[in-house]
């Protein structure tokens, strides 16, 4: 079957290849011994659909850790690619290699689930500020945390707002959108409120026309978008405003961010968003937000995911203060926590789902603000 | 090291699906872009047997393999009637109306959900959730896979095979049914792509859409084609390399502001300077 | 209803539009340069760049820089496409490689290039704009239709109008023509085959920026736009009959209109679908397309 030759590359390539790994555990476990440092590790989006918002965590993880003067403390940072398998590895790699007790992460579901296994085997404590199926409330498992709350919130106050009335939902054909659209429409029935449009679109499509046709057609007052991207967000509303639609938006939390107000502009003007975080009324979460444009020459895309992933890194910190670097310890401790962060006030129930609830905001004059409800 | 039984568990997966495509591509040169599909299929069939009814590993993972030949069967007929780059476009639409179908038939597969949960072989009543267990099932199915393909392209029907690889034309002449050869490649092809499909889904425990679009495919691709077209052990190398590559480069240390994309880009090069220096990849015996 | 009609055809506008850029080089050179609509975003990534400079530090108007963008990143990438051909794609030619063999060396061009955008300009997403407030299209026939989007579509139609002649009507064209179906043949007659490639590259380049640019408009700018971009183009210009201008707009305006009315009555989540259910159609009925070049 191989011939001499290439019975020599055979071998040589599976010698690099058994080198480069053991090499690579090596100098992980060297740098280990000559720095002590604490190794936290991070699993995202760093490439991919959501890359824009997975790079926001890790840029609000770095300037959290460079908030608190910390040199003993070091974040890995691994691209998840948005899939399953890469954040398996990912999260394996943290585990065995690099020895983690704690992992931020993940945004995907896909990988968040692929990963779910691999933390409960190695035992290690796995934050996300980014996931909020309300799936994950049951399957997450007791290493499970996140303080992005779980989409039955959001849920919650969206059809508190537009019972009654006639709403028209378009949804994005992922797992966020799909389960965010089932709840909400359970709860939607719950007030005897049955929607007069149901669209959904795939990741990526840039032309809502058609859509929007139908939503004018069905007549509908209001029209929520569930979409995690900001781009398809601002898309929407841009291409309902050229159509004429006239009615009230209603959107989640990815339209509080530059990258949704550079595609909307003014066509954002009086949009709602059902908000997990981000009360521009709080001044050290505007703070915040102008620390990031300072130092990132760009607003950050995803306002919202910003400030939990901020808060993630503080809560964390506060964890390894108080009870050490133990995953163990780690987890018992965030059940007793109940930390004044940018986010609100942030504690945990018994499947690691956290407290913080959502918030409605208003587009006026191009800026968030609070709506009194 | 865990770590290192992970990365050799989905070589092992990716080494079934690139051996079973370079039959199709490499040795018969079938260019198809839908293995990936075939492997989906695979997936989602012993998946949803899993979760769904209540039978165990398997015939779970039969039966799904089973249904990826049926499919596969199937869209063989509209994909083989075509050569060259127009078979590699229809097979480009059709993995990505497959892909479609996962998402969008939700009471089947569960849509953009997913399948959650998938449980980890049992086997005559021994549960084999440990990692060094399932690379040992893994390993044995591949070295099953190999010997398969193997006997196949040293047997006379290798030889048919090999001639319709050369020529179509003139094997016609000689009488063979080029055709019915040529079908019956893919769906063997297809089968074991949706084996190790099959062992994806019981190892990763949940699956989703996302993981079976169109890039799979194409690393799948790039396996045979760095491998080298034609040969199964360079197959293997090729599908150990590109499991693995990405993983390595985590531990390049690149500034991670850069290093995500440098991944891909490392790729793109990839790609690139096998189809300028070796199209023949590694240790083929093809050009492509 | 009109409304749905309308909508096809503005995005199948768009799609033919960067069709023809793709369809002239596929005359000269016979391979599918898969790499084309991502050479397109990076231009339009420029043209954004070069806009927001003038506009933010020299005090220009919005749409004096994005026509100065426009005019020096058309160029400029037009310039790259000649790159692209020459250290690139020709010496993988003069290798022998095969048509299969082309499109998987574009198709790692186009990570690579998708990839570099990412880099250099971030994964967020880019906004071009001509002014600082959203209008409402005008209204006829009940379908509305936004200043932007009658542009394109006047460009595409032009566009195809000019290039049809150009292909068929100029010496240069019949060039390109004729180095497309057999390039030694052609060196026979005294043709510059290189000369021509380089040429037809450079316009084509420097169309899929303006195309891209204008796109950009209505869509902003993604990095991975140029895949999704690509992926249209093959369907409408197998559609069309690939090579021929006339095929790049009958076919991206019935892939448009296929799409959209495909979202309408199966909904929007079949769009994909419908997309590559007619390429598969097209494929197995009539894979010379519409209109032979």
């Amino acid at each position: 079957m191989l011939m001499n030759k290439q019975k020599h590359i055979l071998l040589a390539t599976m010698l690099t290849v058994v080198v480069a790994l053991v090499l690579g555990g090596c100098s992980t476990k060297v740098a280990n011994l000559s720095q002590e440092k604490i190794k936290l590790g991070y699993v995202g989006p760093l490439t991919g659909d959501l890359a824009s918002i997975g790079n926001d965590e890790k840029r609000a993880i770095q300037l959290a850790l460079t908030a608190s003067g910390r040199t003993d403390i070091e974040v890995i940072f691994e691209d998840s690619h948005c899939n399953g398998q890469a954040g398996s590895n990912a999260a394996q790699k943290l585990v065995n290699v690099d020895q983690v007790q704690l992992i931020m992460g993940a945004g995907c579901s896909d990988a968040t689930l692929a990963m779910l296994p691999i933390i409960q085997q190695g035992q290690v404590v796995l934050f996300s500020s980014l996931s909020t199926s309300p799936e994950l409330t049951k399957v997450g498992g007791e290493y499970f945390f996140r303080n992005a709350p779980s989409d039955d919130k959001a849920t919650e106050v969206l059809a508190k707002l537009i019972k009654n009335k006639k709403i028209a939902l378009v949804s994005e054909n992922n797992d966020f959108g799909q389960a965010f659209l089932n709840d909400l429409k359970v709860k939607l029935a719950e007030f005897d409120t049955t929607p007069v449009a149901d669209e959904i679109f795939n990741t990526g499509t840039t032309d809502y026309k058609t859509i929007l046709q139908k939503v004018k057609e069905s007549k509908a007052e209001v029209l929520a978008v569930i979409s995690n991207s900001p781009v398809s967000n601002g898309l929407v509303i841009k291409q309902a405003k050229e159509l004429g639609l006239e009615m009230a938006y209603y959107g989640t939390d990815s339209i509080a961010g530059s990258e949704f107000s550079d595609t909307a502009q003014d066509a954002a003007e009086g949009v709602y968003a059902i908000l997990v975080a981000a009360n521009t009324a709080d001044d050290r979460v505007n703070k915040l937000l102008q620390l990031y444009e300072n130092t990132y020459l760009e607003g950050p895309a995803s306002d919202a995911y910003t400030v939990l992933s901020y808060d993630r890194m503080n809560i964390v910190l506060k964890a390894i203060d108080a009870v050490g670097y133990d995953a163990e310890a780690i987890r018992n401790y965030l059940h007793t926590i109940n930390y004044d962060g940018l986010a609100g006030y942030t504690s945990f129930d018994e499947n690691g789902d956290s407290s913080i609830l959502p918030l409605v905001l208003r587009f006026e004059d191009g800026e968030l603000v609070p709506v009194q409800q | 090291m865990d770590f290192i039984v992970q990365l050799a568990i989905y070589s092992a997966i990716a080494s079934i699906a690139a051996v079973s495509l370079n039959y199709v591509v490499g040795f018969t040169g079938i260019m198809s872009i839908s293995h990936a599909s075939f492997y989906g299929i695979g997936a989602y069939g012993t998946a949803l047997l899993l979760t769904k009814t209540g039978l165990s590993f398997v015939p779970a993972l039969l039966l799904g393999v089973l249904i990826t030949g049926l499919v596969a069967a199937f869209a063989s007929v509209p994909i083989l009637r075509l050569r060259e780059d127009s078979l590699m476009l229809v097979s480009v639409g059709f993995a990505l109306i497959i892909h479609s179908l996962m998402l969008n038939w939700q009471s089947l597969t569960n849509g953009p959900r997913g399948v959650k949960s998938i449980p980890r072989p049992e086997i005559f009543g021994i549960s084999l959730t440990d990692k060094n267990f399932y690379l040992v099932l893994c390993l044995v199915l591949l070295v099953l896979t190999i010997i398969i393909f193997y006997k196949i392209t040293k047997s006379p029907y290798g030889t048919v095979i090999k001639g319709i690889r050369e020529n179509e034309e003139v094997m016609k002449n000689y009488g063979y049914n080029v055709s019915k050869y040529k079908h019956s490649v893919f769906v063997l092809g297809a089968i074991f792509a949706g084996l190790a499909g099959g062992l994806f889904a019981s190892y990763i425990q949940y699956i989703s859409p996302e993981s079976f679009i169109l890039l799979p495919s194409v690393f799948m691709l790039i396996m045979v084609i760095l491998g080298g077209m034609g040969s199964i052990g360079g197959s293997i190398i090729g599908a150990i390399l590109i499991t693995v590559i990405p993983e390595l480069m985590r531990f390049a240390g690149l500034p991670s502001s850069f290093a995500a994309e440098s991944n891909q880009i490392v790729y793109g090069i990839i790609l690139f300077a096998l189809m300028y220096w070796r199209p023949q990849g590694l240790f083929g015996k093809y050009k492509i | 209803m009109f409304q749905v009609l309308v909508n096809g055809i503005i995005v199948g506008g768009i799609y033919a539009l960067i069709t023809i850029g793709f369809n002239l080089i596929y005359s000269a050179v016979r391979f599918y340069h898969l790499a084309y609509g991502a050479v397109g975003i990076l231009g339009a990534y420029l043209t954004y760049q070069i806009q927001k400079f003038i506009f933010e530090t020299q005090g220009g108007g919005l749409i004096t820089g994005f026509l100065l963008g426009l005019l020096i990143s058309s160029i400029v990438t037009g310039m790259l496409g000649i790159l692209i051909w020459k250290f690139l794609y020709r010496p993988l030619r003069k290798n022998g490689a095969s048509n299969v063999s082309m499109i998987v060396a574009s198709f790692g061009l186009l990570i690579i290039l998708q990839n570099l955008i990412g880099l250099i300009f971030g994964q967020s997403a880019k906004t071009i704009r001509l002014s600082e407030v959203t209008t409402q299209g005008y209204e006829f026939l009940s379908a509305s239709i936004t200043k932007n989007q009658i542009l394109i579509l006047i460009v595409t139609l032009v566009s195809v109008f000019v290039f049809e002649l150009f292909l068929h009507r100029t010496k240069i064209g019949t060039a390109i023509r004729a180095v497309g179906q057999n390039s030694q043949l052609a060196a026979v007659v005294g043709v510059k085959t290189e000369k021509v490639i380089y040429i037809t590259f450079f316009i084509a380049s420097f169309l899929s920026v303006l195309a891209s640019s204008l796109i950009a408009l209505e869509i902003s700018l993604k990095p991975t736009y140029g895949l999704m971009l690509i992926l249209k183009v093959i369907v409408a210009s197998i559609i069309g009959g690939i090579g021929s201008m006339r095929g790049a707009l009958v076919g991206g305006l019935m892939l448009g209109v296929a799409e959209n009315f495909g979202a309408y009555y199966f909904g929007s989540q079949w769009q994909d679908t419908v997309a590559f259910g007619l390429l598969v159609i097209f494929l197995l009925v009539r894979p010379q397309g519409l209109f032979k070049k």
